[in-house]
């Protein structure tokens, strides 16, 4: 074994060039495979706390009202506890929780807290534990709250959480009594909520608290999904059953024949499912989203594996080629396949192993960067520790390259005779040899091909998700956004006067919203005098948000007045609602104000008529837009400027001066809109890194091909030197060797760039024009690669330009 | 020692077959020291590689020390060529990458001798080959003649009883050449059975019998009391 070690090693350190150039595109192909392996495993983790967690289950809701189209809440009507409780559905530790929030002072400053209303019996389901107090009894309570260690270092500083019980907080005007204090919550849990300007500072009630706000009808309701419910399934029972259970409560249920006919006549009103929270991880709109990211970086950077491994294969193959002498030798000396083989396997290994090492150490030192980047909480666990499986999948990719990489060369070379070898006449790779290369650097310029195609169509739609006109302007619009509860929100005239005479601040408004990311938000039906009836966004604003927002104003003005509700209207909505233009609109009375898309008796006057507004995303349809109005200051403050650093200090200033003591943040409605892109931009960013790297591995596969050619053919080249080839010659006979490979490239890869465009671009409501985008794509990623295999080459070439007819003569 | 009985050779290129080797009828005892001579391409090479196990036959039967191994397999084949043939080549076919030491000590790697007797046999016949004091050089740091000696030490290292030399002075001036012959003749006399192949008919007449090759096929097998 030594000897064979040694041999090893010896070999090694005489190519040790090409073997750091091939190990150093492995390293970094199974470092990307590997770190989308750890960043799946992590995302994919359930709560760790909860023992068995295919048998604790969530339940999930989706309404299917008429003309609505809808997808699964990831929350379900609280109702449904009590409901299934009742009908003894086969479930055990039933229990709901409710979000609220809550606001305590401390020294002159308000520390909110997202609010958890829960039943006791959630301890169990979940397996929650305190670090003081006891939890159980906590919820059952009636004035008693849990908080979280966050909270308790917010009130208290340092103070030991044992020290904790007892305290009496207030918090909207009640008082409480801290009963048990709680870890902070692991992003892992369904409890996991870290709310921008809240973190991770949690209060846990019992579901009957005071705390809880709820009102009977929200917690007796049906069809509104406002909250969770968890349980436990019974022995012999499965969650494909929690579907049938639900169902039957909802159409049993005394709220279900009040629902109007029209929703449940021969038809179903809802669906139901329960959803394990071994699921969990892998349900919801924005988690689809997530695990179709992972799956595209996933799916890359398999491919950049696949063109790394093409060089260590091209590299093993070529080398014993070279060998053959050696091999022949050993042979003579008695030496047989399986002591060559095992020479062979342990020369391949090494540079495998070492790579796999390289790359394990580059993922565990890279994967909090990338975690940060990604904006994964930092609680979670990726590489402390290394999951078992992520290592046993790098064992196995190690050995399934060690075989590929030894079986075929191998083969050959032992099929071989030895004597000819030994008496000088070394075989060729003959014309297989050349066309095998040529294969393998064909499925690398391929597969740099597609890569740089499809970063190229994420790339251009990206641009287009941002930069398409929406109806408003984001560009140097700044929003503070303060965490405080908006019906307790003090006047705030010192501060909105301060806004107004400061020369920085051209326009500012308020908004129950945030336009650039609210992309989801509250709906009603407006209706109009002549019953036309309108599905449309609400969203609250102060009359200033139009100017703010560089609205274009079609008609009317949007002026507030005493006694009558007033409404702006986009076009779109004015064309639903049957208005022959907007000028006909400005001073119609709508209905609206219902709920569950019900036609509501609030009369509101529209007073102007607005662009077209798109506050949704590139991946849902746009939506008609309606802004009621008022003047009571809210959630969110945008202001506009002319110069944006004098903007921001003048906004910060004055907030600092005449605001409120609460968490808030200032942000640019520009990152807000990028913000709601961040995971298609983090996926394309990703794409185009690894379709660079898939660019300098083909690389040095072209560089191979034109070293061999140039080896192969060097006596050639010199005889049409000598009978006259000029250098444009020369160059068309080196260049020929890569026609081949480049056209079954493009033949194989550009289909399949234009179809993985066309799918993604599918996705999409507002997107790019799918023909322009992908041809323009396609095309540049075809320049582009045809011009790196050309600097590629462009060594060799110059050699092979500089052979003289006189080495003829050698 | 050896036994061949119709034994004949094809190379196959394309479409095109030729005949390297001709129903060879031959026998060679043990201990004796045939020379195998002949213009280029009459298939000395290609009867040296038969005869060392390093190709098959296309047809005929080869049989050593008593044993048929036409219809061996290669890993029977390696088996037999451990410790019992010995090869020394006209380019010497030394790994450059390798010491002395550890290119004759390669001869010994694919038997059942325990590591330290390995390196002491090693020492043993570069003591007797006169380099002793080279262990630690490559190949590529020795003379035309002492890389030949480093292969001849390699050669005979496993203590083979059959040794094959092809062209073993062809890279050679006359000086070692001379050199190597001897030491090929010590060889023989200590009873190591030797074949070469040489181009010399005047290094031909130092074996005790020569067989000439035509166009595969053998022209005259004649042993050196006949041919003076």
């Amino acid at each position: 074994m030594k000897d064979l070690v040694l041999d090893a090693l010896r070999d090694l350190r005489g190519r040790a060039h090409a073997i750091a150039a091939a190990m150093g595109g492995l390293t970094i192909a199974l470092a990307a495979c590997l770190l989308v392996a750890l960043f799946a495993l992590a995302l994919a983790a359930p709560d760790p706390d909860v023992a068995d967690p295919d048998r604790a289950i969530m339940l999930d809701f989706r309404s299917n009202l008429p003309g609505e189209a809808s997808s699964w809440f990831g929350q379900a009507p609280l109702a449904f506890g009590p409901l299934l409780k009742a009908r003894h559905a086969p479930l055990d530790l039933v229990s709901r929780m409710a979000y609220g929030g809550m606001e305590f002072e401390r020294d002159g400053r308000v520390h909110p807290a997202l609010l958890l209303a829960v039943d006791p019996e959630l301890v169990d389901v979940l397996n929650l534990h305190g670090l003081a107090g006891d939890l159980r009894a906590t919820l059952r309570g009636h004035d008693t709250i849990a908080i979280t260690a966050d909270l308790l270092h917010q009130l208290w500083g340092e103070l030991p959480p044992s020290q904790a019980i007892g305290r009496r907080v207030q918090s909207h005007g009640a008082w409480y009594t801290v009963a048990a204090v709680l870890p902070d919550t692991d992003p892992r849990s369904p409890l996991w909520g870290e709310p921008p300007l809240v973190g991770r500072a949690m209060v846990m009630v019992g579901f009957d608290s005071p705390a809880n706000t709820l009102t009977a009808d929200e917690r007796e309701g049906i069809l509104a999904a406002n909250g969770h419910v968890f349980a436990r399934l019974r022995p012999g029972t499965s969650v494909d059953q929690v579907a049938g259970w639900m169902h039957d409560a909802f159409v049993s249920s005394p709220g279900y024949p009040a629902l109007p006919a029209a929703w449940r006549t021969n038809r179903e009103a809802a669906f139901f499912r329960g959803v394990t929270l071994r699921d969990l991880p892998f349900e919801g709109a924005r988690q689809a989203q997530r695990w179709q990211a992972v799956a595209v970086v996933g799916a890359a950077s398999m491919l950049l594996l696949a063109l790394a491994a093409f060089n260590t294969m091209n590299l093993q193959a070529a080398h014993l080629l070279r060998r053959q002498r050696e091999t022949a030798l050993r042979r003579s000396l008695g030496a047989d396949g399986r002591h060559l083989l095992q020479l062979w396997t342990l020369e391949a290994a090494l540079p495998l192993l070492l790579s796999a090492l390289a790359a394990l150490l580059v993922a565990w030192w890279t994967a909090p960067a990338l975690a940060n980047w990604l904006k994964l909480p930092a609680q979670l666990p990726i590489v402390d520790p290394i999951p078992l499986r992520a290592l046993a999948g790098l064992a196995l990719a190690i050995g399934v390259l060690l075989v590929l990489t030894v079986t075929l060369p191998a083969s050959i070379a032992l099929r071989r005779a030895p004597a000819a070898a030994l008496q000088g006449r070394t075989a060729s790779e003959g014309p297989w040899g050349r066309r095998t290369r040529q294969t393998l650097l064909g499925l690398q310029l391929g597969g740099a091909l597609l890569l740089l195609s499809v970063a190229g169509v994420l790339a251009l739609q990206q641009a287009h998700m941002l930069h398409a006109d929406r109806g408003f302007t984001t560009h140097g619009r700044l929003v503070l956004s303060m965490e405080t509860d908006p019906d307790h929100i003090p006047s705030l005239a010192a501060f909105t006067d301060a806004l107004s005479h400061d020369a920085a601040i051209t326009h500012w408004a308020f908004s129950a919203d945030q336009p650039a990311a609210g992309t989801q938000g509250w709906r009603e039906v407006q209706t109009s005098a002549g019953g036309r009836a309108v599905d449309s966004r609400l969203s609250l604003v102060s009359p200033g948000f139009f100017d703010t927002y560089g609205m274009s104003l079609l008609a009317g003005s949007p002026r507030l007045a005493e006694g009558e509700a007033r409404v702006v209207i986009d076009a779109r909505t004015a064309r639903l609602l049957g208005f022959a233009d907007p000028q006909t609109a400005v001073g119609a009375l709508l209905r609206g104000g219902g709920s569950l898309m019900q036609p509501g008796a609030e009369l509101r006057r529209v007073v102007a008529v607005v662009r077209d507004a798109i506050l949704e995303s590139a991946r849902d349809a746009a939506l008609p837009h309606s802004f009621l109005l008022t003047d009571k200051p809210m959630w969110n403050l945008t202001a506009a400027g002319p110069d944006p650093a004098a903007l921001h200090d003048a906004l910060d200033a004055a907030w600092r001066t005449h605001g409120l003591a609460v968490p808030y943040e200032l942000q640019w409605a520009d990152d807000q809109l990028a913000g709601v892109y961040r995971q298609e931009s983090q996926m394309t960013t990703t794409v185009a890194v690894i379709s660079l790297l898939a660019v300098g591995v083909a690389m040095t596969g072209a560089w191979a091909l034109v070293a061999d050619t140039l080896r192969r053919r060097r006596t050639e080249l010199v005889l049409r030197r000598l009978h006259g080839a000029n250098e444009a010659a020369i160059v068309q006979q080196v260049l020929s060797e890569f026609g081949m490979p480049l056209l079954a490239a493009a033949a194989a890869a550009l289909p399949l760039a234009g179809w993985i465009g066309w799918r993604y671009l599918q996705g999409f409501q507002d997107r790019i024009a799918p023909g322009s985008c992908i041809a323009g794509a396609l095309a540049t990623a075809l320049a582009a690669t045809l011009a790196v295999t050309l600097l590629a080459a462009l060594r060799h070439v110059r050699l092979a330009l500089a052979l003289q007819p006189i080495e003829m003569l050698a | 020692m050896i036994e061949l009985h119709q034994l004949t050779k094809h190379h196959r290129a394309g479409d095109v077959e030729t005949t390297a080797l001709d129903a060879i009828d031959l026998s060679i005892e043990a201990g004796e020291y045939v020379a195998i001579t002949g213009p280029s391409g009459c298939g000395k090479s290609t009867l040296l590689g038969l005869l060392g196990l390093l190709d098959r036959p296309s047809a005929g039967r080869y049989r050593l020390q008593g044993e048929d191994v036409a219809a061996k397999s290669a890993r029977e084949l390696a088996a037999l060529r451990r410790g019992r043939i010995g090869f020394v080549f006209q380019s010497f076919n030394l790994v450059d990458e390798m010491s002395v030491h550890e290119n004759v000590r390669l001869a010994l790697r694919y038997g059942g001798l325990p590591g330290k007797a390995q390196h002491a046999r090693v020492a043993e016949v570069l003591e007797r080959l006169g380099l002793a004091h080279r262990a630690r050089h490559h190949p590529s740091q020795l003379s035309g003649g002492q890389q030949q000696r480093v292969a001849i030490a390699r050669a005979i290292a496993a203590r083979p009883a059959l040794l094959l030399a092809d062209e073993p002075t062809g890279n050679l001036d006359s000086a070692h050449g001379h050199e190597v012959l001897r030491l090929l003749r010590e060889l023989n006399d200590e009873g190591t059975t030797l074949v070469m192949v040489t181009h010399s008919a005047e290094h031909a007449a130092l074996a005790s019998r020569t067989i000439r090759l035509l166009d595969g096929r053998v022209l005259v097998d004649a042993h050196a009391q006949d041919l003076a």
